[in-house]
């Protein structure tokens, strides 16, 4: 086994890989950005490196900078989280030739993977079921029209070399598809550095199901799926599993078929296959070749730490598991908490965290980059913790959640929490009908008007302090010098909670 | 009345409106309505349901989980807020606003620029995701306060345009 391990990533992803070294003996290696010397990341770690300015380019993208970490803190191996570098096979295959281990795919499985033409292509050659669509680069506008007028509108322009969401872009109607031809190759080329797509036809009120594989040179175990339909952008932002959607045949099915669709092209590690199911039918969306942001799900129901598999599968230590051995219990959800305004059309909201208290109780997991006093820079992707509950079913995992959002407290940024309590409260997500477009179809957060309890308060002060008449008399009170001391306060707060002493009798201080 | 209220350090743009015997509260974006009933040392305040007990004590609030520090910052009768409402004359000079704190990756404007209502002043990218910043209203450019590359805070003048006749808002 490795005994220093590069943690070449950020944020939660940084600190829960390090915390599965940790209990395996492993010491972590951390690596930090300018913008990140007081990140929480760091304190995760047993050394942190920093490697460049804030720009990810400068930093957390940089093969040349990570790699120089890599050899100054003499590392036999390198965990990338995801995204970043994770699904990069220029980064995997320079790790190989430094003589590290990088924790994930094989380079070529990888680069075959992120080719999202060549991954449909070897899906079918293998009898995966792919959505109708095409197998190659669309040259020019009059072929993709051709083509979607042989499958028909609505269709979907997918970047070959996309991810993430980025590149995508649904055309309606003939009178669109020029221009968002144009757009979706520009927005392609600036992301991926490419500007190829292909197209495929663009499925209604589909639900996303994927699959997680973990493959060692011997075995591989499928897992029970995990389903993502609710997204914004093409981006998740609730996953659960088992799937509402999904039976026990049906469920065999997808298991075997990611499974056979990874070993064909050599996969090893942990993967990810995504399906669009349809009309009771499911067809091969694309495969992740990482670990992925929803993984902590998975480990709920089945209790597999998937993070020390991949380590002992990058180790040649092979998996622990078999697909036999495999149980699962219960219901799991995340929500992920995004540093983002939903009522202002999800706005980034980077800034200091100036208060913070997470939720706990029995099957609460918090999976969390940030405490209180720390600084959500602009810089990196907006996520800042995963809220995740274990519960014996569905029902009582969306009655768990429900509390575990109402005490889940962030200040100093705006978050998406509001989102997820407006979405855990609605028919037809607490009814298990799920799509890809429901957030927008039933305008969840259009229709939000309260950033809840938190901001409710503030709304109480500013109320009172107009009602008091203290706002007109302007702005601003005499600061720091406190008019009531601690303890009045203190005896005031218990007369206002309707307590009888003016300081409880039990209270130490 | 407007005024920016700072809360255990946490600062918001409130907007406070008398409404059918009690007020509504809009907190950027954010709409809350809300009674108040003034006793002798404390004000309740209900919003939907929940009703909160609160006592202002120089600049502190007590409520029910604890003290909290308030700080009146700004404060005024009359909107500031030109993106939001308040139409200017013309001949007007408004000042534009960053909507987010994050990186200005494009200036699509100089000093001297005709510009319609609508049109991209300032591209903002935070969190991988870009932000465009319209002009208010047709008008010249008066000034350009940010170069690209530089981070800017939430509400930071980026531009300034004078206006050649009221933007319709």
């Amino acid at each position: 086994m490795f005994r220093r391990l590069l943690i070449a990533n950020r944020g939660e992803i940084a600190i829960r890989v390090a915390r599965t070294a940790r209990e395996m003996g492993i010491r972590s290696i951390g690596v930090y950005s300018e913008a990140d010397r007081s990140a929480l990341h760091r304190n995760a770690m047993d050394e942190t490196l920093m490697i460049g300015s804030a720009l990810p380019a400068d930093s957390y993208l940089n093969i040349e900078r990570i790699l120089e970490a890599a050899r100054v803190a003499r590392v036999e191996a390198i965990h990338p989280g995801y995204g970043f570098l994770s699904e990069n096979p220029t980064f995997a295959t320079r790790c190989g030739e430094a003589g590290l281990v990088f924790v994930g795919p094989p380079p070529d499985a990888m680069a075959l993977s992120g080719d999202k033409i060549a991954a449909r292509k070897s899906m079918a050659g293998q009898g995966v079921p792919v959505t109708r669509g095409v197998d190659r680069p669309l040259r020019s506008v009059d072929e993709a029209s051709t083509i979607a007028s042989e499958i028909g509108y609505p269709v979907l322009f997918k970047a070959t070399a996309g991810g993430g969401g980025i590149g995508m872009s649904r055309v309606d109607r003939p009178a669109e598809l020029a221009s968002a031809f144009e757009l979706a190759r520009g927005v392609a080329l600036a992301n991926f550095g490419n500007p190829d797509l292909f197209l495929e036809k663009y499925l209604r009120r589909a639900r996303h199901v994927e699959v997680q594989v973990l493959l060692d040179s011997r075995d591989a175990v499928g897992f029970v799926e995990r389903e993502c339909s609710v997204q914004r952008r093409h981006q998740k932002l609730v996953e659960e599993t088992p799937s509402p959607a999904v039976t026990r045949s049906l469920r065999s099915r997808l298991i075997d078929t990611a499974v056979r669709g990874l070993r064909a092209i050599g996969y090893r590690n942990a993967g990810t296959v995504e399906f669009l199911l349809h009309d009771g039918r499911f067809t091969f969306n694309e495969v992740n070749a990482r670990l992925q942001v929803e993984h902590p799900i998975t480990e709920m129901v089945t209790g597999v730490d998937l993070v020390r598999q991949q380590i002992r599968i990058a180790a040649g230590d092979g998996l622990e598991i078999s697909q036999a051995e495999l149980t699962r219990h219960g219901h799991a959800i995340e929500c992920r908490v995004n540093a983002e305004d939903p009522i202002r059309n999800f706005l980034p909201s980077p800034g200091r965290i100036v208060g913070y208290r997470e939720p706990t109780g029995p099957g609460v997991r918090v999976d969390s980059g940030v405490a209180a006093g720390s600084l959500v820079p602009p810089y990196y992707d907006p996520l800042v913790a995963k809220l995740v509950v274990h519960a014996p079913n569905r029902r009582q995992a969306i009655e768990r959640m429900r509390r575990s959002i109402d005490a889940f407290e962030v200040r100093g940024v705006q978050t998406n929490l509001p989102f997820h309590r407006a979405l855990f409260r609605q028919s037809e997500f607490v009814k298990g009908n799920l799509w890809t477009t429901m957030v927008v179809d039933l305008r969840i957060a259009g229709r939000l008007r309260s950033r809840g309890p938190w901001e409710e308060r503030f709304a109480a002060i500013a109320a009172a302090l107009v009602a008091s008449g203290r706002a007109a008399r302007g702005p601003t009170f005499p600061l720091a010098r406190p008019s009531v001391t601690r303890w009045s306060s203190v005896g005031r707060r218990e007369r206002l909670a309707g307590g009888g002493h003016a300081v409880s009798p039990r209270r130490r201080w | 009345m407007r005024f920016r209220l700072d809360v255990d350090g946490e600062q918001r743009n409130i907007e406070v409106e008398p409404f059918a015997g009690g007020f509504v509260i809009r907190i950027e974006g954010a709409s809350y309505r809300a009674r108040t009933r003034l006793a002798k040392d404390s004000v309740d305040v209900r919003i939907g349901a929940k009703t909160l007990r609160l006592q202002l004590e120089g600049n502190e609030a007590i409520l029910d989980d604890g003290v909290h520090h308030v700080r009146l910052v700004e404060l005024s009768t009359e909107g500031t807020d030109v993106l939001e409402s308040h139409p200017a004359g013309p001949g007007a000079v408004v000042d534009v606003r960053s909507s987010m704190p994050g990186r200005v990756v494009r200036v699509a404007v100089a000093p001297g620029s005709l510009v319609e209502r609508g049109e991209t002043l300032v591209v903002l990218e935070a969190m991988k995701m870009q932000n465009e910043i319209p002009a208010p209203g047709d008008g010249v450019v008066r000034q350009v306060a940010v170069r690209e590359g530089e981070t800017v805070t939430a509400d930071r003048v980026v531009a300034s345009i004078e206006l050649r006749r009221p933007s319709a808002s």
